[in-house]
């Protein structure tokens, strides 16, 4: 991929579609927001990392070395993707609203 | 209007970031991209500096910095184990890296737990357990009470071996009215902490940058 590319790449405006593991992952953590009746908090804090999800992603990424004595590498490289890509934040909070 | 284009920089980068507000574009992209290159670079330069040149290389090798003090090479036992925790980019051994790692988190872990210990759980323990009954003070008791009751329920809504039903369930929904009133109040003073740093912006682009307000 050469320098303009991947500057186009970076600067893209094209949300990615959200993957199906994604999708599995986002109904799991509804499920357990309704269960324990936080939806209101996780809300918030998710309209909040919104605009900095890519900053979180990348943060996370760069606690990766130490992240991986606590968690399995391949969930937590899943969860920072997760995290970057922001069209995932936003169908989780369309989905918590509902 | 100011003339320093680094000022012009900042300018640029505030009201790119603000930029968001309306939706997501490319100058916001941009300032985020800036923003975490830079952050890594600024730690990496910063942590060079103080960890690997001052912290290492200045006291084991003191006269290669025109220093009079004797060498300490007890200092290199840091670089080593970083040079180990970079081991993981090598196949083969980056295994060891787990080691160094391990050192690290096991170092600060112990270096952390008496502090944290006190911070976090005795004093907050020593706060909690308060006179339910403050003799010419109805106030105080009121408020004794209420930091009471407040713990007591929001713990209670952590537990989760018994089912939340009948009493147990009233008591935990008590604690869970608790659990969002500090929410909201958390959210609250972190809108005011926003909001000052908005302030600092605004004047930032009003003084500093276009010079209609005078500092």
């Amino acid at each position: 991929m050469n320098f303009w590319r991947a500057l186009q790449h970076g600067l893209s405006l094209d949300a990615l579609p959200v993957a199906t593991q994604d999708k599995q992952f986002i109904d799991e953590v509804i499920s357990q927001s309704r269960k324990h009746h936080l939806d209101l908090p996780l809300l918030i804090f998710l309209e909040g990392l919104r605009p900095v999800s890519f900053i979180a992603a990348s943060v996370l990424t760069g606690l990766e070395p130490f992240a991986e004595l606590f968690f399995p590498q391949a969930a937590y490289q899943k969860f920072t993707s997760f995290v970057e890509n922001r069209a995932n934040l936003d169908t989780l909070i369309e989905s918590l609203k509902q | 209007m100011s003339h320093d284009p680094w000022v012009w920089i900042a300018a640029f980068l505030t009201l790119a970031i603000f930029s968001f507000l309306y939706k997501d574009n490319v100058f916001y992209k941009i300032a985020e991209h800036i923003f975490v290159g830079v952050s890594g670079a600024w730690l990496f330069a910063t942590y060079f500096q103080s960890d690997i040149v001052e912290d290492m290389l200045m006291k084991s090798f003191p006269h290669f910095f025109h220093r009079t003090e004797a060498p300490n090479y007890i200092t290199l036992g840091g670089g080593v184990i970083g040079l180990i925790i970079l081991l993981r980019m090598v196949p083969g051994f980056s295994w060891l890296s787990r080691w160094g790692i391990a050192f690290v988190i096991g170092f600060q872990t112990g270096l952390q737990l008496f502090s944290a210990i006190n911070a976090y759980i005795l004093i907050q323990v020593r706060a909690a357990l308060v006179s339910l009954f403050v003799p010419r003070n109805i106030g105080l008791t009121i408020r004794n009470w209420l930091q009471a009751g407040g713990t007591f329920t929001s713990l209670s809504y952590f537990y989760f071996s018994k089912e939340h039903k009948g009493a147990f369930g009233v008591l935990t929904r008590i604690g869970i009215w608790f659990l969002m009133i500090s929410f909201g109040a958390a959210y609250g003073s972190t809108v005011m902490t926003r909001m000052s740093i908005l302030i600092g912006r605004v004047y930032f682009l009003l003084s500093t940058w276009l010079g209609v307000v005078r500092a």
